[in-house]
């Protein structure tokens, strides 16, 4: 179990994350939601350790969580100028996995600068590195952004495939419909708080409850405006 | 137009000045303030005058070369040629006072010209745009985690092998090895400018001080491997200044553990400190005027201290 205890965290006078309580069962994966700004980033630089809290902690079993223990993808992919997307995958140590076989799945051009790449090619690169460094926690942060269909469903396959073979998986998204495909979990995150969590069963629900509020919200500024 | 946009430039340049902090701002002001003073040294008389005014618009048109904003620029201004002179005429501004306080006409006017040149320089030319794509045998050959290098020979494979063989054919002559040593020593501390992202540093799974000397450990090697055969040929054919090439590679071996220090102790993923490229350039002028090299070094043990503090945040459940 990975438990966030009264996190806080600030930028500068800026309270990002509140007194945020979070309970996360391992083997599962979760789903963070939440309008932009709500803190998501936030929140997954802290349980990584990207970013220095305030107060709270973060732990798992009971100890403090490490990054042995866990792989991170962040929002933006980055990659080292004039290198290849072959040289940036042999920098992750892990013998068993058949970069060939896995790029059946990605079609990546290996051998290519990954200056080169598009913004989704790089994603898939990224995506690439994350499970072959194979640690069994994985922190995913908008990992669907920029992909296509074909991939963005293989994707969720080879999430699925995971958490069965054991891993704990954390996303974020800022669409719903991605998170209900693919979570056990989704967990909603507004002004730094988590405000609720709900189960697989309670999914569709929720997506109704949202969009009816979001609408109800903005339906008369929208018609004033237009 | 311009106006606004060179406002726009200011307060950028106040921000990242106001990150640099109190005491660098300090030090870099008198850094600053002793170069100014060689420009006004240099600039009395020729031809050392155009010596200076050359290597100052290298830089200004490297900079122009390098500039990642060119298509922002040319997509939303119309006279986007006209911002691009009026921030060079700034930075070119220490070199015109000098120049104008020297009376070199002559140079004041090539200044202009050539500004006017780089100005004008074709947006999309790019001088190492051929070498970029080069994929050879030599990759294979550096360290899966030497992906600096990787990248760096790609970008100048063609220069630094024209510089080792012409070196290597030419190393009766006394200047020609040192000279190609200080080159091959030089290029390849720029390779560590950049920050990588983070997973390529969680990647080593190394404690702070292990990655630290691992990439030291890594720099060393391969310069090594590259200068050492220069340097016998130099043992061969002047025996009695066998110093000087062995001095040589001591200093800029020091200088490139310079380079990397510096760059941990400013890294943040996926950006170009400030601070570090200001500390960089002491660097690099301490390669060029050995006075500086003192001064090199003790920011060297300092910032090692810091890039260990800096790294561990990123690093310390490996410690």
């Amino acid at each position: 179990m990975i438990t966030i205890k009264e996190l806080n965290l600030s930028y500068g006078d800026l309270k990002v994350i509140r007194s945020l309580d979070l309970s996360l069962a391992e083997n599962r994966i979760h789903g963070i939601v939440g309008l932009n700004g709500a803190g998501k980033t936030t929140l997954l630089n802290a349980i990584y350790g990207l970013k220095k809290i305030n107060s709270g902690a973060v732990v798992r079993d009971g100890a403090g969580i490490t990054k042995k223990e866990m792989s991170f993808l962040p929002t933006e992919n980055f990659f080292y100028s004039n290198i290849t997307a072959a040289e940036y995958l042999s920098l992750f140590k892990n013998t068993h996995f058949e970069t060939e076989n896995w790029n059946k799945l990605f079609k990546l051009p290996l051998d290519q600068i990954v200056d080169s790449y598009s913004t989704g090619m790089k994603k898939k690169l990224a995506i690439m590195a994350v499970i072959k460094q194979d640690k069994p926690i994985m922190i995913l942060d908008e990992p669907f952004n920029s992909l296509d269909l074909e991939t963005s469903r293989v994707l969720r396959s080879i999430f699925i495939r995971m958490r069965e073979k054991g891993k704990t998986l954390i996303v974020t998204s800022h669409i719903i419909e991605t998170l209900t495909n693919l979570c056990d979990q989704i967990h909603y995150l507004e002004n730094g708080k988590i405000m609720f969590s709900k189960e697989k069963s309670e999914f569709s629900e929720f997506e109704k409850e949202l969009f009816q509020s979001i609408e109800e919200k903005n339906t008369k500024l929208i018609s004033d405006l237009i | 137009m311009i106006i606004s946009f060179l406002k726009i430039r200011f307060k950028q340049f106040y921000r990242e000045v106001s990150a640099l902090g109190l005491f660098r701002v300090i030090f870099m002001t008198g850094f600053l303030g002793f170069l100014v003073y060689g420009f006004l040294a240099q600039t009395t008389t020729t031809p050392d005058v155009y010596y200076v005014s050359g290597f100052y618009l290298v830089l200004i048109a490297a900079l122009h070369l390098n500039r990642k904003d060119k298509l922002f620029l040319k997509t939303h201004f119309e006279n986007y040629k006209m911002i691009y002179g009026a921030e060079y005429l700034l930075l070119t501004s220490p070199l015109l006072i000098c120049l104008l306080y020297n009376q070199q006409w002559l140079s004041v006017l090539g200044t202009f010209l050539l500004l006017f040149l780089i100005i004008n320089l074709n947006d999309n030319l790019k001088l190492s745009r051929k070498s970029r794509n080069l994929n050879t045998r030599l990759q294979q050959w550096i360290p899966e985690d030497s992906f600096e290098w990787k990248g760096g020979i790609r970008k100048y494979l063609v220069f630094l092998v024209a510089v080792w063989i012409i070196a290597m054919g030419t190393s009766f002559f006394i200047a020609s090895v040192p000279i190609a040593i200080f080159i091959l020593g030089v290029l390849p501390s720029g390779f560590y400018q950049e920050c990588e992202p983070l997973p390529m540093v969680m990647a080593f799974e190394m404690k702070t001080n292990q990655f630290l000397f691992h990439k030291i450990k890594l720099q060393t090697l391969l310069f090594s491997i590259i200068v050492i055969p220069l340097i016998i040929l130099f043992f061969i054919f002047h025996p009695e200044v066998w110093y000087i090439a062995v001095g040589e590679y001591i200093i800029l071996v020091t200088l490139q553990i310079y380079m990397i220090v510096t760059k941990y102790a400013f890294y943040k993923p996926n950006t170009k400190s400030p601070a570090a490229t200001t500390f960089g350039s002491v660097g690099a002028i301490g390669a060029m005027i050995p006075v500086f090299l003192p001064l090199v070094w003790v920011l060297g043990v300092w910032f090692y201290v810091k890039s260990f503090k800096n790294l561990n945040l990123y690093l310390h459940d490996y410690n």
